[in-house]
């Protein structure tokens, strides 16, 4: 049994299939990566997964239990947290407060086992593992975007999570600093023992850092693997490049993570 | 500021405040003493507005309604016909705000920004012509009137003994307010105003947190209703009109909105803006509505000097679900760019 599974998930909106027919699971201690185009409906498996879309078929179970009578905040407060595409703190708040907010939430939510630590400390301690407790009485809105993105992660972990829902953490960082995210999230996997289920546009970095990863395109799971498998899996290379380009690249693309456009 | 001085700042902003005020009934004749009381008693209703609007982010046209509920429950309240006393009659004012608001509250919680304001405005335009104007409900067309009461060791009929509960009442107020504001409901409060959708899969619950800042805002304008009632002693539909909403949005929104000082800032404004005003411009072309002007020209130059600020804010990458964060090769492209 999986920590977070998806079966046979399908999202409808209007006249598009968003998601269609996706089964996917992470286990705890593992990092899951949720790969394809633009469009692909990988924020919208996102989004039926922790409640934010509506499902049209399928079930999403965690920890065994189904969760369609839960709402998202309830997802969230059962050990399912989630960070949003960009960085989406509470604007008004400093960083303290930000943290604060989900260590109380995660209190209230009344779910074995009971907190080891009282919030404060444990807003310290996340704080202390990002790295960012020089800055916990700053407002979110003075931080520069990258420490905004790990302030965001520190308030996701103190929900006290299970499961790490992430929405393309890598989006607008630059080669270094997408290098350094990524060790991050394999320090999450090693120290906390969270299941990570990360949504990114970065193939070279879900590549490197991914237990396993499933590819969508246009709602569809077009394959699944681990890294080494994906990597020569031709008809993940003909989605990212076109059939036309795919012979020709396959070689080529195998070492450099398709080469994708970034 | 650091934070130091700004913890510090706020408590002692505070006290000078009251200190002025308190000075005031020595130093003020009969006429501009009742502008500061109304200025008091508006502050408590602008400290709604800051909970409601400043925090939240739900833009409610109704908290001069709500007064108006407030003040209206407490003059029937009182009325021989039931002869409630003040201590039981102001607080069942008080309540029937909160409830109300709750009611309306419910069917309101998916809406925000103009939708909401909409809704809430058409609901205060519903109550001021079916309640407040119905003179089989209010009794009477020319107001009720409201005696005021001796409560326990203060006689308030005095205008002095009047203006000290006022006082008394709005810096109790503050400081529940500065005290929500610390405490984790005043957190996921703000947390709303950024991003609903964020919050909600940050375990934030959105209809209990709305239905709690609309009840508590209410309730802080039910009580400057009963305020109002008790300083004018006679409640007509006049002083509740809905457009006085907007007005008074406006005065928070051009005072900073949402700090405690914001609204002791706005309810200067409001209490003292109209007499002053009106003196001054009586004769010019602009007549009685020069407050209106005044305060429109006000708020016209904060929101613009906002978006600019916005605009520069703009530049740092961000976005709101569900629109992308950034701008992202299209997928026919994305598929053709060779390896």
């Amino acid at each position: 049994m999986f920590l977070l599974e998806a079966r046979e998930v399908g999202v409808r909106y209007g006249g598009i299939q968003a998601v269609d027919g996706v089964t996917c699971g992470v286990d705890a201690g593992e990092i899951v990566a949720v790969i394809g185009p633009n469009g692909a409906g990988k924020t919208t498996l996102l989004n039926a997964i922790s409640g934010l879309t509506p499902l049209e078929h399928g079930q999403v179970l965690f920890e065994g239990r189904d969760l369609a009578p839960h709402s998202a905040h309830r997802r969230a407060r059962m050990g399912l947290a989630r960070t949003l595409q960009g960085v989406d703190l509470f604007e008004g708040l400093t960083v303290r407060e930000n943290l604060l907010l989900m260590a109380r939430i995660s209190e209230n939510s009344r779910r074995p086992p009971a907190p080891p630590l009282p919030v404060g400390e444990r807003v310290s301690a996340a704080a202390g593992f990002l790295g960012i407790q020089d800055e916990l009485e700053r407002q979110v809105t003075d931080l520069p975007g990258g420490r905004q993105r790990l302030v965001d992660i520190a308030a996701a972990l103190c929900l006290r999570p299970r499961c790490l829902l992430l929405d393309e953490p890598a989006a607008g960082t630059g080669p270094a600093e997408s290098i350094a995210l990524g060790r991050l999230l394999l320090r999450i996997r090693e120290v906390l023992g969270l299941g990570i289920l990360l949504v990114e546009h970065d193939v070279q970095m879900v590549l490197d850092i991914a237990d396993y990863i499933y590819v969508l395109d246009f709602g569809r799971l077009i394959a699944e693997g681990t890294p080494a498998q994906i990597r020569r899996d031709p008809v993940v290379i003909s989605a990212y490049l076109g059939e036309d380009k795919a012979a020709l690249a396959t070689a080529g693309a195998a070492q450099e993570g398709f080469g994708a456009p970034r | 500021m650091s934070t130091v001085a700004r913890r510090a700042s706020a408590p002692l902003a505070l006290a000078a405040f009251v200190a002025a005020a308190a000075a005031m009934p020595s130093v003020l004749g009969p006429a501009r003493l009742l502008s500061m009381s109304l200025a008091l008693i508006f502050a408590v209703a602008a400290l709604s507005v800051v909970v409601i609007t400043g925090w939240t982010g739900q833009t409610s046209l109704a908290q001069v309604t709500f007064m108006g509920v407030g003040a209206f429950t407490l003059a029937r309240l009182m009325a021989p016909r039931v002869g409630l006393p003040l201590y039981l009659a102001a607080p069942a004012a008080i309540l029937a705000a909160a409830v109300l608001s709750v009611v309306i509250g419910l069917p309101a919680l998916r809406l925000r920004g103009i939708y909401l304001a909409v809704v809430t405005l058409g609901f205060a335009q519903v109550l001021q012509d079916a309640a407040f104007n119905n003179s089989t409900i209010t009794e009477s067309q020319n107001g009720l009137v409201v005696a005021r009461p001796v409560l326990g060791p203060l006689d308030l009929s005095g205008e002095h003994t009047l203006y000290y509960l006022l006082l008394g009442v709005l810096v109790g107020c503050c400081l529940l307010v500065a005290a929500m504001r610390r405490s984790s409901l005043g957190r996921r409060m703000i947390s709303l105003r950024t991003t609903e959708v964020g919050a909600s899969v940050r375990g934030v619950d959105l209809v209990s947190t709305k239905l709690a800042a609309f009840s508590i805002s209410a309730a802080l304008a039910g009580l400057a209703g009963v305020l109002y009632a008790l300083e004018i002693q006679s409640v007509g539909p006049a002083p509740f009109n809905p457009l006085q909403s907007i007005f008074l949005l406006g005065l928070v929104v051009i005072a900073g909105q949402r700090s405690i000082a914001a609204a002791l800032v706005a309810g200067i404004l409001y209490g003292w803006m109209p007499p002053e005003l009106t003196r001054h411009f009586t004769d010019s072309t602009f007549g009685p509505n020069a407050t209106n002007l005044v305060a429109g020209v006000g708020l016209l130059l904060v929101v613009i000097s906002r978006e600019q600020l916005r605009g520069m804010a703009l530049r740092l990458p961000r976005g709101r679900w569900p629109w992308p964060r950034r701008i992202t090769v299209a997928p026919e492209v994305h598929r053709n760019v060779p390896a």
